[in-house]
């Protein structure tokens, strides 16, 4: 019948069938609580009635309960048109828009369950499911009931013991701090429920049950007791170019390929009027930046910031992170550093936390040379983060301060990048044992300067390129590992294990214990790469060389430009 | 009549006395409360609506849902605070147990006294342990979280069953009882049902 109805009669329709169950809902609410004289019509209908709103509500108690904030909701004395069941229940239009959509103007029934399935997300793009909620009417009927105040006061009761089931679930921690690393979603859909997702060994609970004249509603939930993640792809990524960490914060390429089945997420705004619309809590979770900075060094991870080419108004709020460059670096990095991801729109499809990509940040290095921070740009706008490593300090992986200036070079112009890079003083890292005396702790902004050892040596002993010599051991391993080209002082023990006995070590095919063995190859001997004559020379040749690619890149940049387009 | 009876069992730190109770007795509360009932001409009336608040322990990791009513609030930590004082004074090895009792109180002639007659009771066995370390608090704050989560699946089972009616002339209205005048118009004080908690043996 629905197929010979033209677009407008449909929409008739709906109307019709709103204004009718509005109109029995008023008449429901304004002659409910009369015993006497109750003359509404029959209690099939008021069933009828109720069902509708119990699905909706319930729909409502379990996504707020999974919104991740306290909620908290004032009673009153007199009853609104809105507050079904005697309780207050903030009423979220998008879930009720949700819930009606999964309706799909059917009447939920006998045979016919609602699934309400809260699942988290991470940011790399991994979901699992946490639970499943289940409404569902059976056909015992209960004849003899009161539809006017019994069954609508257990209805009541019901939500009440669905209000604190969710907070004792699982899931209910999980979502009060879901964040930049998860987001929870839910998902609603009419049908047989399914299990299947929430791995071996789930747990069910019955909420509760109450019995009608058309049938007996029950309400019960499973969920999830095996929470260890696994780390089920659900999608194929595009191997990294050159072996390039990607940042996890960043969509895959694939996203546009993800099913639409995650959900929707567990954060709700209230509209604004700056956000346009009633959904715009829904519509902005797709439009949102996807990349973000990383915390591994930047010659690990570039990330491209595109927001995706929709209906973006206004740009993407900047996170107060501060990340320093030399000032003067050209705002292009090597090829082999930089991935690109533009995210698709998808309808319905869940998010990323907007707090996660809220952390993006863009630099822009002015064609001037300074670098300023600059909101990123809509429509497909594209801007690119990049960034010298830090040249000595493999260890300070996630220090956004790896490319700090020490006093001297500050000095220097920022307007020549060249001279900036010649006059760029290597750092040492906080751990490193011996620190070279050309780099006092005075100048370096060492976390631990003031516990770097005393008495230094005066030349040449970078610590990087000769680190000291390894203990004397009596292992028979020891011989092999040992280079002949070791250099340096003695050992020396950062600190003294005076009992080392771990768990679960039992190294059966070795004579020795776990902490033997990790006090013999503390100080592993020097590797061959790294002696002085060696690493000094490619080092020195890799500065020298470094103003040269840099003019060689910036040159090309149309053609990186170009191939970073092509990846797109 | 026979009363319904229901008894929980907690084994929680001294510390965390407070945030069980609270927890275990808001609960309870939430499931047996209704909005304020308004009486009207002709025999009608409206109920009010009942307003929630989630509540966070801070020495628990758990969070439950009490009624929206600092009144409420305000007379459950007043009775389990001095539960928990005669629990630290009486010398006891850390054991009592304090009961939720929903009765109804029917209006006499004189000169009999009103007669309470109670239709369900909730028992909450309490056994406090100590720790030792920070460790095992750290363990037992977790572990007592769970503990309260199952406590809480007890009390909504019952839920299920009717309510038990005292008599077959009352409206089926008036159950579950109604806590505190605050939350009931008296027009019918023979009709009117009570709440009381009443500190039990400590042990």
């Amino acid at each position: 019948m629905d197929s010979d109805l033209s677009p407008q009669d449909k929409k008739d329709l709906d109307k019709f069938i709103k204004f009718f169950a509005l109109k029995v809902k008023m008449e429901m609410f304004v002659l409910l609580p009369t015993v006497r004289h109750f003359c509404v019509p029959s209690d099939f209908i008021a069933v009828i009635v109720y069902e509708p709103l119990l699905w909706l509500q319930t729909v409502q108690v379990i996504v707020q309960a999974r919104l991740g904030e306290k909620i908290c909701t004032r009673s009153s004395s007199s009853p609104t048109g809105s507050d079904w069941f005697n309780l207050a229940i903030k009423d979220i239009p998008e879930v009720s828009h949700e819930a009606k959509k999964a309706l799909a103007g059917q009447l939920p029934g006998i045979g016919r369950s609602m699934c309400v399935e809260i699942s988290l997300k991470t940011s790399e793009g991994d979901s699992m499911e946490l639970e499943t909620w289940c409404l569902e009417m059976n056909e015992k009927c209960d004849k003899d009931i009161k539809v006017s105040y019994t069954v609508y006061n257990r209805l009541s009761v019901l939500l009440k013991s669905l209000m604190a089931i969710t907070r004792v679930t699982p899931a209910y921690k999980l979502s009060r701090k879901q964040g930049h690393d998860y987001v929870i979603l839910y998902r609603i859909y009419f049908g047989e429920v399914q299990l299947s997702g929430l791995g071996e060994g789930f747990q069910t609970v019955r909420v509760g049950v109450v019995g009608t004249p058309v049938g007996t509603v029950t309400l019960s939930c499973a969920y999830r007791t095996n929470l260890a993640f696994m780390s089920s792809r659900q999608f194929d990524r595009s191997a990294p170019i050159l072996g390039i960490i990607v940042d996890h914060f960043v969509d895959p390429p694939c996203s546009s390929q993800r099913p639409a089945v995650l959900g929707q997420p567990c954060n709700y705004r209230a509209p604004d009027e700056e956000d346009g619309g009633a959904f715009a809590g829904v519509q902005d979770s797709q439009e949102v930046c996807t990349t973000s900075f990383s915390t591994s060094p930047p010659s690990q991870c570039v990330c491209t910031l595109s927001p995706s080419p929709s209906k973006m108004s206004k740009p993407l709020p900047l996170d107060s992170l501060q990340l320093p460059l030399a000032p003067g670096l050209v705002a292009h990095n090597m090829c082999s550093s930089r991935v690109s991801y533009q995210p698709g729109a998808l309808p319905g499809a869940a998010e990323v936390h907007p707090t996660a990509a809220n952390a993006a940040q863009v630099l822009h290095a002015g064609k001037e040379g300074g670098v300023g921070v600059v909101p990123c740009q809509p429509h497909g706008a594209e801007t690119h983060l990049t960034g010298e490593p830090p040249l000595n300090t493999p260890g300070s992986s996630g220090d956004d301060e790896g490319l700090s200036r020490s006093a001297e070079e500050r000095s220097v112009s920022p307007s020549d990048p060249v001279e900036y890079l010649n006059a760029f003083t290597r750092k040492v890292g906080a751990f490193v044992n011996k620190p070279s005396t050309q780099i006092t702790a005075a100048n370096l902004d060492l976390p631990f300067a003031a516990f770097a050892a005393r008495g230094l040596d005066t030349e040449g002993s970078d610590p990087m390129v000769q680190p000291p010599e390894s203990p004397p051991s009596q292992s028979p391993l020891q011989a092999s590992l040992h280079s002949q080209g070791s250099e340096g002082s003695g050992p020396q023990d950062d600190f003294v294990m005076v009992d080392f006995r771990p768990a679960f070590s039992k190294d059966d095919l070795l004579p020795m214990d776990l902490g033997t063995f990790y006090r013999e190859f503390q100080n592993p001997p020097q590797l061959t790469s790294l002696s002085l004559h060696i690493s000094s020379q490619s080092m020195a040749d890799d500065l020298d060389s470094l103003p040269e690619k840099l003019r060689v890149y910036e040159k090309n940049i149309d053609e990186f430009d170009a191939f970073v387009d092509m990846l797109q | 009549m026979n009363c319904r009876s229901e008894v929980l069992e907690v084994t929680v730190e001294a510390r965390q006395i407070d945030e069980a109770m609270l927890a275990l007795l808001h609960t309870i509360l939430l499931h047996r409360s209704t909005g304020k009932f308004h009486y009207k001409k002709e025999g009608t009336y409206s109920i009010g609506t009942v307003g929630t608040a989630d509540s966070d322990c801070d020495f628990i990791d758990f969070t439950f849902v009490r009624v929206s009513s600092e009144e409420l609030d305000r007379v459950i930590r007043k009775a389990v605070c001095e539960f928990k004082d005669g629990l630290n004074n009486s010398g006891s090895d850390g054991m009592g147990q304090i009961s939720l009792e929903f009765y109804q109180k029917k209006k006499s002639r004189w000169p009999f006294s009103d007669e309470c007659i109670p239709w369900e009771v909730w028992t909450i066995k309490v056994n406090v342990v100590n720790l030792a370390n920070e460790q095992e608090r750290q363990i037992c704050r977790e572990k007592v979280g769970e503990k309260l989560g199952e406590k809480v699946i007890n009390v909504v089972e019952p839920q299920r069953r009717p309510a038990v009616s005292v008599q077959n002339h009352l409206p089926d209205h008036r159950f579950p009882g109604h806590f505190c005048e605050h939350h009931y118009e008296e027009t019918d004080q023979r009709h009117a049902g009570a709440v009381r908690i009443r500190n039990l043996s400590l042990y």
